[in-house]
């Protein structure tokens, strides 16, 4: 081992100093590799220094020249550019309290509620808060199906803090029709979501623009933002998508072609469909004992196979004609029965009853009135849904107009606690209730799980603990005083029941907050 | 003066991210009885579970919290709730006389402070055996020198051997030295020795790390050795590194520093099965810092009433030093209120705060840590690694185990913003910060 020595040194590079004397620390001085005394910073003490043994001496030059260092301390530069600062002009920041909210959202209930946060905040116009931005982009990018709603609230900032970390970049650019050329795939995905709303046009020109360099799957994704703001506009765009060669593109087109009436294509569906079903009366005078005669189609062609007919059935209840019959009944304008039969929606559906193949052809035009979003159909197939298929009532209620779905949905459970029977299955009516509440709805609700919350023998409890989970996020703020009132007392309830009870009123109660704080007029001076 | 208090401060106090949770449930005034509140306290009862309503209470003060509740939590959730309860809707709390069971406390609570300071004065009339008192403390003087006589060895073992050993030796092998240290009635010296094992985790700048710590103990033997011929502040801070305190009642009785604090920011900490809490404070008139340190042990609660973002008028006694930093508070003369809002007109640049702690470090070169305040920084990244950059480019380096890098850089906007933290001689440990409208905490950061 050769000696650790270096000769006077400029105080500038006392670094190398430390360095030599850190070497011979990590070897240790059992290494034969002796110290010499004119080390860094202890020059002038040699005489003194000499007289040490080589354990003292490495502690004592290690002393003097960390205290050297320590005293002159320079900062260090930084080098790098440090990033553009984000744009000034921004939607305002929610308020501090707003954000706790938000927070608590984010990383303790895993997204629950978050929606109802962010509509409220995007009406008010607000934002994130600065600080919450981190997390609110790692809560998007662990999960994927916020993400569109996220967007809307992470302001100018969030998109320029996105742009700076790589891991974020699935969503830089998110919403800015500017920068689609450069965006991630994921990103144009969103910003088509967000354009259609504003600039439908445009929307679909930039991914016209995009289309030659997005390979298949992603094509099928831009065309599935394409949804908002759909119009006979895009029928001729859609129109050539049908003769792609990717499947899932030819899939969306025709899914999307099936919701324009005008289109091309409902009107080839319409020659399909026109042989296979018969309206025949048998008096003149009226339309009692009007019946439905029933034709299957005789093969699936390559046409239909274009227009967007799967011709393998998915589940086995269904065979292969009845499966396409389906498919075309659903892609068929409903006014066209009303204009060939003469007839309106009502007599139409009533007369099914009884019919071999009732099932397909409810489930085909509850189909066409899903995506031609008919309430006057929808209205007349709620009447006459078929009792084996509980799955159709809550797909036909959320077709109909926010106020009529709740007075429909209201009436039923009313119908079901005066009967004391339940004579519309609540698992079917828990689908249609996903969307927003209104006072008379949370109300009816809170009286029918006070009522059949000790009698869980007759609701299967998982039901009655879903409901009130259900109720937890959606009931009106508003009633958020009454929801503790009018209770059995605890000792009558199941453990699970009250847990999820003692779970409404917190979560009921902590809504109200969040949307008090999210509303206060005052969010703009507390801001910060 | 109790709407000075934030609903986030309010939260601060509370012992666990659930009691928080709890307490938000509370604080509608709906869901008490006997609400009242006067200049002094705020009280009310709250039905819980069993046949009683659990009676809270708050001495604001303080704040004091005292309820009837079983829980162990401190303060638990009926005290945080009605805290929230008075300052998010104050008009629902009518004033009033306080009812028996709260003027009884309020009065006991009064006593308690009376008997403790009685306490403090008996304490400081002469010792009843003044001889016995000189023997003991020469005995422990003659321990601690032979404690670092010892350490000065196992020092030379360590440069003998070299450090390449040392970073791969197991806890034992320094808590065996550690405990003799102990035993020896030094235990400052103990903890830092302790200390040495598992340096930073990981990284190049180990062998560096424990070098200097390695020199830090050896100046300390050093030092001890010369006891005599140094100056007095030099002593004071050996002496206080080995682990001789100076008794409170001491600093209480001297002349105590009046102002107001701003409490900047805290960080708990586990030494050795105790949970340390730092608390660092602010005065503008005195341009001074302030530390305050709690500790806890085990399941024991933690006193969380200094809460960042607030300001507080009392007069602090500091432990002296060359560089005098810890303090207790003597009196308070003013009760807490929130800053939180306002701009703050603190800081200095990286270079002008570099400068500054480079001083205290060599006026007590076994200082751990000092406070700095950062005016205008931007938060930069280079690799992994997060540095606050002043404009002409001068730098910090952000510690490795703050996790809040993006967050700053949120909050920044990139544009400057002030920063408050803990600086070890290396990085910076962030605890506040604040841009222009107003001061932000950063103790909810993860690994803050």
């Amino acid at each position: 081992m050769s000696e650790v020595a270096v000769g006077p040194l400029e105080p500038l590079t006392c670094f190398s100093a430390w360095d030599l004397l850190e070497a011979a620390a990590v070897l240790g001085t059992g290494q034969e590799s002796p110290v010499r005394p004119d080390v860094g910073a202890a020059q002038g003490f040699s005489a003194q220094l000499n007289r040490l043994d080589s354990e003292s001496r490495l502690l004592t030059l290690s002393v003097v020249e960390w205290a050297y260092q320590a005293a002159g301390r320079e900062p260090m530069m930084f080098g790098a550019p440090l990033p553009s600062p984000a744009p000034e002009l921004d939607a305002t920041a929610a308020s501090h309290r707003a954000g706790e909210h938000l927070q608590v959202l984010l990383t303790e209930h895993r997204g629950r509620s978050l929606g109802e946060w962010i509509e409220v905040a995007v009406r008010g116009g607000f934002r994130a808060p600065d600080r919450l931005l981190p997390v609110l982009l790692d809560f998007l990018r662990e999960h994927r199906r916020w993400r569109s709603e996220g967007v809307r609230v992470l302001g100018e900032r969030g998109r320029w803090l996105a742009r700076l970390n790589p891991e974020w970049s699935f969503i830089a650019g998110a919403g800015d029709p500017e920068e689609f050329a450069e965006s991630s795939h994921e990103s144009r995905v969103l910003t088509i979501a967000a354009l259609r709303g504003r600039d439908p046009m445009r929307a679909r020109e930039l991914v016209q623009a995009a289309w030659k360099e997005e390979p298949c799957q992603r094509r099928a994704d831009l065309l599935g933002a394409l949804l908002t703001g759909l119009s006979m506009a895009d029928e001729p765009f859609l129109e050539g998508c049908l003769s792609e060669r990717g499947k899932d593109v030819r899939a969306k087109a025709a899914e999307l072609l099936s919701r324009l009436i005008g289109s091309r294509l409902c009107q080839r569906m319409k020659e399909r469909a026109g042989p296979t079903l018969r309206f025949t009366t048998k008096t003149f005078i009226g339309l009692g004992g009007a019946r439905i005669e029933v034709r299957l189609p005789e093969l699936c062609n390559a046409s239909m196979i274009r227009d967007g007919i799967e011709p393998k059935p998915p589940q086995a209840r269904l065979g292969e004609k009845a499966w396409w019959l389906l498919q075309i009944l659903g892609a068929t304008p409903l006014t066209y029965w009303v204009e060939v039969w003469r007839a309106r929606p009502g007599h139409i559906v009533e007369a099914l009853a009884g019919n071999e193949f009732e099932e397909t052809i409810f489930e085909g035009w509850l189909l066409a009135a899903e995506r031609q979003r008919d309430a006057a159909w929808a209205n007349e197939l709620l009447l006459h849904w078929p009792p084996r298929r509980p799955d159709l009532l809550a797909r036909s209620l959320a077709i109909l107009p926010e106020k009529q779905r709740e007075e429909e949905v209201c009436r039923r459970i009313e119908e079901n606690l005066e009967s004391g029977a339940m004579i519309h299955p609540l698992e079917a009516l828990l689908p249609a209730m996903e969307l927003a509440w209104g006072e008379n709805l949370g109300r009816q609700v809170l009286k029918f799980l006070q009522r059949y919350a000790t009698q869980d023998d007759k609701l299967d409890p998982g039901t009655l603990e879903a409901l009130i989970a259900q109720a937890s996020g959606r009931l009106p703020p508003a009633l958020a005083g009454e929801v503790v009132e009018g209770w059995p007392l605890p000792e009558h309830l199941g453990s699970s029941v009250h847990r999820a009870l003692e779970q409404l009123f917190y979560w009921v109660d902590f809504r109200a907050q969040m949307l008090k704080e999210l509303k206060c007029a005052d969010s703009l001076a507390t801001s910060r | 003066m109790n709407l000075e208090w934030t609903r986030e401060q309010v939260l601060a106090l509370a012992p666990d991210a659930a009691s928080a949770q709890a307490a938000r449930a509370l604080s509608q005034p709906g869901k008490w009885s006997g609400l009242g509140r006067n200049q002094r306290a705020v009280w009310g009862e709250q039905q819980g579970g069993g046949k009683d309503p659990y009676r809270a209470r708050i001495d604001l003060q303080g704040p004091v919290f005292k309820c009837s509740c079983p829980s162990r939590k401190f303060p638990c959730k009926h005290c945080l709730g009605l805290f929230l309860a008075l300052v998010e809707e104050p008009g629902f709390i009518a004033q009033a006389a306080p009812p028996a069971w709260v003027a009884e406390w309020l009065q006991k609570h009064e006593q308690g402070i009376e008997a403790k300071a009685r306490k403090t004065e008996s304490q400081s009339t002469p010792i009843a055996d003044p001889e016995a008192q000189v023997e003991r403390a020469r005995r422990r003087e003659s321990r601690v020198a032979e404690g670092l006589a010892e350490l000065a060895l196992w020092l030379r073992d360590l440069v003998r051997q070299g450090l390449a050993m040392v970073l791969v030796q197991p806890a034992s092998f320094f808590e065996s030295m550690a405990a003799r240290l102990v035993d020896a009635q030094a235990p400052g010296v103990a903890r830092r020795v302790r200390g040495l094992h598992g340096l930073g985790g990981s990284g190049n700048g180990r062998e560096r790390r424990l070098l200097e710590r390695i020199a830090q103990l050896h100046l300390l033997v050093e030092g001890y050795q010369r006891f005599e011929s140094l100056a007095f502040e030099t002593q004071t801070d050996i002496r206080s590194t080995i682990g001789w305190t100076v008794p409170a009642e001491e600093l209480l009785q001297g002349v105590g520093v009046r102002g107001v604090w701003k409490v900047l920011g805290r960080r708990a900490e586990l030494e050795d099965r105790l949970r340390v809490l730092r608390t660092w404070l602010w005065c503008a008139e005195e341009s001074r810092y302030a530390l305050i340190l709690r500790f806890a042990a085990g399941s024991q609660p933690m006193d969380l009433s200094l809460v960042p973002g607030t300001e507080v008028g009392c007069d602090l006694g500091f432990f002296p030093g060359s560089v005098p930093l810890r303090a207790l508070e003597k009196s308070r003369h003013c009760a807490p209120r929130s800053f939180a809002g306002e701009p703050l007109n603190l800081g200095l640049s990286v270079k002008a705060s570099v400068d500054l702690v480079a001083r205290a470090f060599v006026r007590n070169p076994w200082l751990e840590r000092h406070p700095m305040s950062l005016r205008g920084v931007i938060p930069g990244r280079r690799g992994e690694d997060w540095l606050l950059c002043c404009t002409d480019g001068s730098a910090i380096p952000v510690a490795g185990r703050f996790k809040g890098g993006w967050e700053l850089l949120a909050m920044s906007g990139g544009r400057p913003l002030g920063i408050f933290g803990e600086w070890d001689g290396h990085e910076l440990h962030p605890l506040g910060a604040w841009t222009r409208d107003g001061f932000c905490d950063l103790g909810w950061v993860e690994g803050a």
